[in-house]
Formats: structure tokens, C-alpha cells, sequence
């Protein structure tokens, strides 16, 4: 009787040591990099050229603010965010509102909406790069913060769309009905009922869309020729730079990202269906 | 406070008929229940009274005034949904002033009212909470709470109490009639519930594929159904009913028992509620397959012949298993239907 009982319990040990140790893992294979990069950043030049590795940064500034005080590398910072605003904006008052409607209504053709929505990331961005170019210099939006926030939406908006989908889906109808009896008109019951419920969601996919923008480089670089985004930048000057500046210019990119991620973790998890507590 | 009539009320769902004009008056201040099924049409019907459903013909009318063609919010009704529809991002104060928000009252009344309604549903404890730290119950209060604010004309209710365990619906059904009564609302009660029904409702309207079958008292319901749906529906077992025939004009014969029917028909069902019968020296013949002692009686059942065929005894009777027993009827509570199931007046 009790022979099973402990074959099953080492078992599950067996089975959660080995979860752990993959999930070790995975965590140092994606970490590993961005622990480089970030000491690698806050080191000297001979520090950075140096052998064997320090691992411990130096807190050594000066390849991180030469960076900033090089010529355009600001500007086109405030581009990227400017541009990852617009975005979010953008793919937000256009994703909910087709979240909702595929939440709430039944419509001809709601499948293949579905579909058509994750078809546009079937095309790859250099696909498009040439018509679009064309496109943007006929329509004079080219090298454009507003021109290249379009792209970016477009990139962005299948996510927004699909998330604010299952986000609307997890209001009950009964919530909206009930506010609908007790005296709310269809925008009142969205605004007092539904918004609130649906708001930490509704913000963490704003975010998912401004990191989409703020990493995208392909069109930036191929759209935008004053006004580059600061990946586009930095791709197109440190490609001939030395390597401390690489790296400085690495965690420029990556800090910003990677600390919006981390402010909403709670709420992508909530978004994936994980819950959050 | 208001009475509502309800005209010709249709309604499908592309080819399936879920109303088929029904009509419905609903006096000041009653209490009427829908009873059904799943599938009858009983909320369809109340969703197209509380305006989140159209319907295709017919019209609503509250208090003489024509309401069909408005939005739901310009309604002035309140409901109570299944699953309560609690606000989850509102406070059980601010659930309950929802109504009172909505209509712009100044914010002295609207705390009097929510006040006052918490305690008449003994929430004046909990009005911080949201409502995730609320239990089952406690949420519906809120939910009939809310409603209750708003001092509606009508008050609509869909299966209030079905989602609560068994002694929490007991508890709340009694409470429910007493908080209602004092109001002094009208109020159409949707469940598929008879026993909630019967012990609720001044008069029960009992549907059936789209169809308001019988509308009339509890007990009427209970002692004179139109036809053998509703007698089955309606009594926990349900009526028995036993195919009889005549032997002469009047005189039918069923399971061995001659008793007096109605003129002109050869064959007929008797109908019998199980209650209705106690053990004699003469009359059904019953073969007592099935014992059940069920407490307050003893519930005897013959599942011979396919029939079953059931009678709750006093429970006194001493029985044994496979006994022969004669079960004599109370003969004024003897009802009498067609094969095709429709009641038919015994004249005598």
C-alpha cells in the first residue's frame, strides 16, 4: 500500500529537480547576454577589450555618456519614443475597438477576420519595404515620425486586436447588461463597466505595442533618413564603432525595454491567461 | 409599481421559434413566476420585458405606457441576473448606488437610499468590500440590493437563486418573498424551480416551447392542470396517470378500479397525484416493486407494465416488498385528460 505512494512522490521529485534544472537553464541562456551587455556597458575601454572578463562592472560612465553626447543619438531617442507614443496610441484606439467587437458581436465573416488579422504578419517587412517606400514618398509621409508610427501599428496591431479580444471576452455580458438596465447607454456601460475591468489589461498591451515600435529597426532604417529611431541609428553607426561603444549602445536599447517588461509583468501574465497572483 | 401587459410577443432565432406570441397581463404589485424548462422561453421573455432582447412582433406595455420600442436604460426596471453581475471594480456601496448614479441624484439621497436598502438586506456591514470578498450569497443581496434602489416600476428576476447551495436558497427564497412583499413592487420571477414557484409566486405562468401553457394560482395549478405537461411539471413525484376505459357511458375502468368520468369518451388518463391516495380494501390495484421511506411518508412505487405508477403513504403503513396492495383515490382529487394529454371536466 505504502511502496506506491513513494515510488509516485520520488517520482515527482525527479520530475520538478528536472524542471528546475531547465528552467536554470533557460534563465542563464537568456540572461547570460544582457548580464554582458550590461557590465560590458558600465566598463572602461581596455576593460571592455580586455582578457579575462571582469564580471563585475567597473561603473565606469564614460562610453555610455560619450554615446549620449554624441551628435543625433538624442535625437533620435526622442524619435523613438515620439514614434513608440504614437504607436501605442494608434494600435490601441484601433485594436479595442475591434477587441471588443469580435468579443461582443457576431458578425459574417468573423472567422476570417480572425485569420486575416494574423496574415498580415505573414508578409515579411522587406516584402513590403519597396511598394511602401514608393508609397510613403507619393503620399509624402517618408522619413516621417507619423509615417513610420503607421508601420509600426500595423506591426503591432495584430496583437492588440487578439489581446483586447480574450481581455474583452473575460467581461460577463451580464456585466454590460446590467449596467445597461440600471441606466447606461452602450458608451456609458463600455465607460464605467467595462474600461475599469478591462483597464491594467488594456495598458499592458499599450506597452506590448510601444516595445514592438521601440524594437523594430527594418523600416526605420529603410523609411526614415533625418529622423532614425534610435535603433536605426545606432545600427547604421555602430556597426563601424568600436566595441565598448557597441555595447554601450546595446544597453541603451535594451534598458528601456526591458524595464517596461518588468513594470508590467503582472499584467501580460493576467493577458496570457496566467493568473496574476 | 406598476401592472404590465404583455401582447403577442414573438420572437425566433433564425429558425427556431423561442416565443410564440405570447400574451401576459401581470397586475400591480404580483408577484408572477415564469416556470419552465431550460429552453421554454422564460428568459428569453423576460430579456425582451427588460429591453436586451428585441422582439419580432408584440409589443410591452408598464404601466399603460408602451415600452418596446425604448432602450433598455430609459426602461426604469431593475433585474437580478443569474450570476448576480456584480461590479467587480465597485465597492458594494457603490454597486447598489449604481441606479441612483446613473440617475444623477444628489449624493445625501443617495446614501440614505443605499443605506437603507443595505439594511434591509443585512449588507451595512460589508459596504466597503468588493465584491471577490464577497460569498455567494452575499453577492446576490447585493445584486437584489442594487435593484431594489432604484425603486423600480418592475422588478425583474432571472434564476436569482440558482447558483447557491441547497440551505443558502431555502434561507434566501424566504427572505426574498418577505423583502419583496415589503416592497410592494411588481416582480416577474424567472426559474425552472417548481418548488420556488410554488412557494414564491401569487400566480405561476408555466411555459413550454415558446408557449404559456397554464397561468393561474399555485394551488390551482397544482390541483386543476390544463393538460398532463403541466401535472407532470408541476409536484415532486409527479401525478400519476393511468390509462382508464369505458365500460359505459361515464364508468371507466382503471388498474381494476370502476369510478365515475366524464360523458362521452371511451378512452381517457386518469390522473392521480401520489398524495391522493392511501391504502384500502378497494381500488388501485398496486404491486409495491419499490419502498422509500422517505421521512414525513413512504413513498410505494409499481414499475410493472413500464407504467410506473407511485404513492406517498402515510408512514404508518406497514409494507413488505412485492406486497399487493389496493390504493384507494380521493375521489375529488381525481383528473381526468385525453390521450392527446388536454384536461377534460368531469361534469357530475
Amino acid at each position: 500500500m505504502s511502496t506506491p505512494l513513494i515510488t509516485i512522490d520520488v517520482a515527482q521529485r525527479r520530475l520538478r529537480r528536472l524542471l528546475l534544472v531547465g528552467a536554470a537553464i533557460a534563465t542563464v541562456w537568456v540572461l547570460l547576454p544582457i548580464y554582458f551587455l550590461v557590465v560590458n556597458a558600465w566598463s572602461s575601454q581596455e576593460a571592455v577589450n580586455a582578457f579575462p572578463k571582469a564580471f563585475v562592472p567597473e561603473m565606469n560612465h564614460e562610453s555610455l555618456s560619450f554615446l549620449l553626447g554624441f551628435d543625433g543619438v538624442l535625437t533620435s531617442l526622442v524619435n523613438s519614443l515620439i514614434v513608440a507614443a504614437i504607436t501605442m496610441v494608434f494600435s490601441i484606439g484601433l485594436g479595442a475597438p475591434a477587441g471588443y467587437a469580435l468579443a461582443r458581436y457576431e458578425f459574417r465573416g468573423k472567422g476570417t477576420f480572425r485569420l486575416l488579422i494574423l496574415l498580415t504578419r505573414a508578409f515579411p517587412l522587406p516584402l513590403l519595404a519597396l511598394p511602401l517606400t514608393v508609397l510613403y514618398i507619393r503620399l509624402g509621409v517618408d522619413d516621417t515620425l507619423v509615417g513610420l508610427a503607421l508601420v509600426h501599428t500595423m506591426l503591432a496591431l495584430p496583437f492588440a486586436v487578439l489581446i483586447t479580444f480574450s481581455l474583452f471576452s473575460g467581461v460577463p455580458t451580464e456585466l454590460e447588461e446590467a449596467a445597461w438596465v440600471f441606466g447606461c447607454t452602450k458608451v456609458q456601460a463600455f465607460r464605467r463597466v467595462v474600461l475599469p475591468i478591462a483597464l491594467p489589461g488594456l495598458a499592458a498591451s499599450a506597452i506590448f505595442a510601444f516595445v514592438i515600435s521601440w524594437n523594430e529597426v527594418f523600416a526605420s532604417s529603410v523609411l526614415m533618413i533625418q529622423n532614425r529611431t534610435l535603433t536605426a541609428f545606432l545600427l547604421q553607426n555602430l556597426d563601424v564603432s568600436p566595441m565598448h561603444m557597441k555595447f554601450a549602445g546595446g544597453a541603451l536599447l535594451v534598458l528601456p525595454a526591458a524595464t517596461f517588461m518588468f513594470l508590467i509583468r503582472k499584467h501580460l501574465f493576467a493577458m496570457w491567461g496566467i493568473s496574476n497572483r | 409599481m406598476a401592472n404590465i401587459a404583455i401582447q403577442n410577443v414573438t420572437k425566433s432565432f433564425g429558425s427556431y421559434d423561442a416565443l410564440k406570441g405570447i400574451g401576459l397581463a401581470v397586475a400591480d404589485q404580483e408577484f408572477l413566476v415564469l416556470l419552465g424548462a431550460s429552453g421554454c422561453g422564460k428568459s428569453t421573455l423576460l430579456r425582451i420585458i427588460a429591453g436586451l432582447e428585441t422582439a419580432d412582433i408584440g409589443e410591452v406595455h408598464v404601466g399603460g405606457e408602451r415600452i418596446d420600442q425604448l432602450q433598455a436604460k430609459d426602461r426604469r426596471l431593475a433585474m437580478v441576473f443569474q450570476n448576480y453581475a456584480v461590479f467587480p471594480h465597485l465597492t458594494v456601496f457603490e454597486n447598489i448606488a449604481f441606479g441612483l448614479r446613473m440617475q444623477k441624484r444628489p449624493q445625501e439621497i443617495v446614501s440614505a437610499k443605499v443605506n437603507q436598502v443595505a439594511r434591509m438586506v443585512h449588507l451595512e456591514a460589508l459596504l466597503d468590500r468588493y465584491s471577490g470578498q464577497l460569498s455567494g450569497g452575499q453577492r446576490q443581496r447585493v445584486a437584489l440590493a442594487r435593484a431594489l434602489a432604484v425603486e423600480p416600476r418592475v422588478m425583474l428576476m432571472d434564476e436569482p437563486l440558482s447558483n447557491l447551495d441547497a440551505l443558502l436558497r431555502l434561507e434566501m427564497r424566504a427572505e426574498l418573498k418577505s423583502i419583496l412583499a415589503a416592497s410592494k413592487t411588481t416582480t416577474i420571477y424567472v426559474t425552472h424551480d417548481q418548488v420556488e414557484a410554488m412557494s414564491l409566486a401569487d400566480r405561476i405562468a408555466v411555459m413550454h416551447q415558446g408557449v404559456i401553457v397554464q397561468c393561474d394560482t399555485p394551488l390551482e395549478i397544482y390541483r386543476n392542470p390544463v393538460n398532463t405537461f403541466v401535472a407532470g411539471f408541476i409536484g415532486n413525484p409527479p401525478m400519476n396517470f393511468i390509462p382508464a376505459h369505458a365500460v359505459q357511458d361515464g364508468i371507466f375502468e382503471a388498474r381494476g378500479l370502476r369510478l365515475q368520468g366524464p360523458l362521452g369518451h371511451r378512452e381517457l388518463l386518469l390522473g392521480i397525484r401520489p398524495e391522493d391516495m392511501q391504502v384500502g380494501d378497494a381500488g388501485f390495484t398496486c404491486q409495491a416493486d419499490l419502498i422509500e421511506p422517505l421521512g414525513p411518508n413512504v413513498l410505494v412505487t409499481d414499475v410493472q407494465d413500464s407504467a410506473v405508477f407511485r404513492a406517498a403513504l402515510s408512514s404508518t403503513a406497514t409494507l413488505s416488498k412485492g406486497q399487493s396492495i389496493f390504493l384507494q383515490p380521493d375521489l375529488e382529487r381525481v383528473r381526468w385528460f385525453t390521450p392527446e394529454g388536454q384536461s377534460v371536466k368531469s361534469e357530475s
